[in-house]
């Protein structure tokens, strides 16, 4: 039985010794057995610190180190959570602060954004401890974390989510049984330090498949990203919607094809039916999949084959849950819907994340017992998502019940931007909003001093603060900003004026 | 030459693009800016820019933009 992530490499490891796992643009690579040799030689390192079942910051970029990293903390019994080396220093503290790490792992020889131990790759190869790792091995369950990331929090403060062995492997081997995915060439695009890549990572070690690193820059240039699909002969992508959407905003497949491509899954947002249109004008044998899932588990939970064409003013279902998952929609006053009225959708799963990091209260509101059962423990998530049944029993996304939006494929809370744009001096009151028709974070406010270039200076100011994409790409100064009668910044006005 | 600025300007307010002539080289700009700064040139300007024309040499400057929205006008 599996009961840790890290039997699928060692299996790839005696099954595939010599096939490459995972490879760069510029043909750097590990093969699996490298992958699994390197990460042993890791964990004993971080084995050796005697630190056990705790929380190791990896300092994450596009690169094959990140994900060596990952499973080298895992062999020595510990979980990871992934940070983009370019995150601001500040946000750096709040985290490692908020999940006690008292030792620190990364891709860059030096790293002067951390006050605790950093050690790079290159100082944590070595020597293999087998005796030791076996040890840890044995101390071993399947509840324990896998890893954490941090998401934007309400209060200004990021908070983390944890996942553990169990979601993980609960989440590929329904993912692999749902779309019966057996070996693929993997064209990853999403980022080592986010979420969404767990997807990438753990259907290359499930199915021994290799992933191939898609240079971020290419996103730009979309003959040089095809080439490079076409070379590498990349059969399943699963990108965000805004990635994807680069290929038929700059009508890339006009002249040229994707012979390899096979799949295409979407997942993080929602995806424009303008976009997948085009794609699929173009490239009508693929598999589309519209993807579902949050932060609150591991991988997705839901899914839609598009099987048919979508009118520009439809919205794409997110369809039916996967194999062993149950989905189902709950009213304001905690009772099953069953017509099509719109209610919070929920998810019973082995998949489910084990909560937020250091946050009982916040955990004991999202994950709660089923509320339909009262008899027995019977997890379920509250996913904050609204949605309801079209007339194919598919769920379909209606809006998030709060003030959380989904950009870039990244989940913000509006508040958190206000939070710091409040903080600057010559702000009064601001107002962040999201233009879903154009993808922008619209920032409203009002000043009390008079500067040259107000937006020049939020920028640079938040720059400091906050990772780059939750800057306001608009900015509306204005005199006053109008309360409702709640005495609550009146957003439905200000939405009115963008 | 000046539309050019204003649609940058509104991207990245703390740069300075008068004088910049390495938006891509040095990472100034990203995906979602090319995009805008395509499909936002297409409509004020009444051009289509192939997928040829999409390359780094194009988007180092507003210079170089503009000297491409010239040839494609």
């Amino acid at each position: 039985m599996i009961n840790n992530v890290l039997q699928y490499l060692e299996i790839q490891e005696q099954k595939n010794p010599d096939k490459y796992a995972i490879l760069e643009k510029d043909g750097n690579g590990f093969t699996f057995k490298e992958l699994a040799t390197k990460a042993r030689e890791i964990g004993s390192f971080l084995a050796e610190t005697g630190i056990f079942k705790k929380a190791i910051p990896v300092f994450s970029n596009q690169s094959i180190n990140s994900v060596l990293l990952f499973f080298g903390v895992l062999y020595s019994g510990n979980y990871y959570v992934p940070i983009d080396v370019d995150t601001p220093k500040d946000r750096i503290e709040i985290i490692l602060n908020n999940c006690k790490a008292t030792i620190s792992v990364g891709c860059e020889k030096e790293f002067d954004k951390v006050e605790i131990p950093y050690h790079s790759i290159d100082a944590l190869l070595g020597k293999e401890n087998k005796e030791l790792l076996e040890s840890v091995r044995k101390k071993h369950t399947i509840n324990n974390p896998l890893y954490m990331v941090y998401t934007s929090g309400s209060t200004g403060t990021p908070k983390g989510v944890i996942k553990s062995h169990n979601s993980m492997i609960s989440f590929i081997e329904s993912f692999v049984d749902t779309f019966n995915i057996e070996e693929e060439i993997i064209g990853n695009q999403t980022p080592f330090y986010f979420d969404a890549s767990g997807k990438d990572i753990y259907l290359m070690l499930k199915t021994g498949s290799t992933m191939h690193i898609v240079p971020k820059e290419l996103f730009m240039f979309p003959v040089g990203l095809i080439n490079f699909l076409n070379e590498r002969k990349i059969s399943y992508i699963c990108w965000v919607p805004s990635a994807l959407a680069i290929i038929s905003q700059l009508n890339a497949l006009k002249t040229m094809t994707l012979p390899y491509i096979k799949n295409v899954f979407f997942v993080g947002e929602v995806m424009q039916i303008k976009h997948l249109n085009y794609w699929r004008s173009h490239l009508p044998e693929v598999r589309y999949v519209n993807l579902y899932g949050s932060s609150e588990m591991a991988g997705t939970c839901s899914y839609y084959i598009v099987d048919r064409e979508f009118g520009l003013e439809e919205k794409l279902p997110i369809g039916k849950p996967l194999n062993g998952t149950e989905m189902f929609l709950l009213s304001e006053d905690n009772k099953l819907i069953t017509d099509d009225n719109v209610g919070e959708i929920c998810v019973r799963s082995p998949l489910l994340a084990s909560g937020y990091f250091g946050d009982k209260e916040k955990t004991s509101k999202v994950f709660v017992n089923n509320v339909l059962n009262d008899d027995y423990l019977d997890l379920m998530l509250r996913t904050g998502d609204l949605g309801k049944y079209d007339e194919n029993g598919n769920i379909v996304y209606v809006a998030r019940k709060d003030y959380q939006i989904k950009h870039m494929g990244h989940r913000i809370e509006l508040y958190e931007i206000e939070t710091y744009v409040n903080a600057l001096d010559f702000i009064d009151v601001s107002c962040c909003l999201y233009d879903e028709k154009r993808s922008k974070i619209v920032l409203f406010f009002t000043v009390t001093k008079e500067l040259e270039d107000y937006n020049k200076e939020i920028t640079v100011r938040l720059k400091q603060k906050l990772p780059d994409y939750m800057i306001p790409n608009r900015f509306i100064k204005i005199e006053t900003i109008q309360k409702n009668k709640n005495g609550k910044i009146d957003r439905v006005l200000l939405k009115s004026l963008i | 030459m000046e539309k050019i600025l204003e649609i940058l300007k509104e991207l990245h307010p703390e740069v300075d693009f008068d004088t910049c002539t390495t938006l891509i080289d040095d990472n100034i700009l990203d995906s979602l800016d090319i995009v805008t700064i395509i499909s936002e040139l297409s409509l004020e300007f009444d051009i289509e820019i192939p997928p040829q024309e999409i390359i780094p040499s194009n988007f180092n400057s507003a210079q170089a933009l503009y000297k491409m929205v010239e040839k494609l006008s």
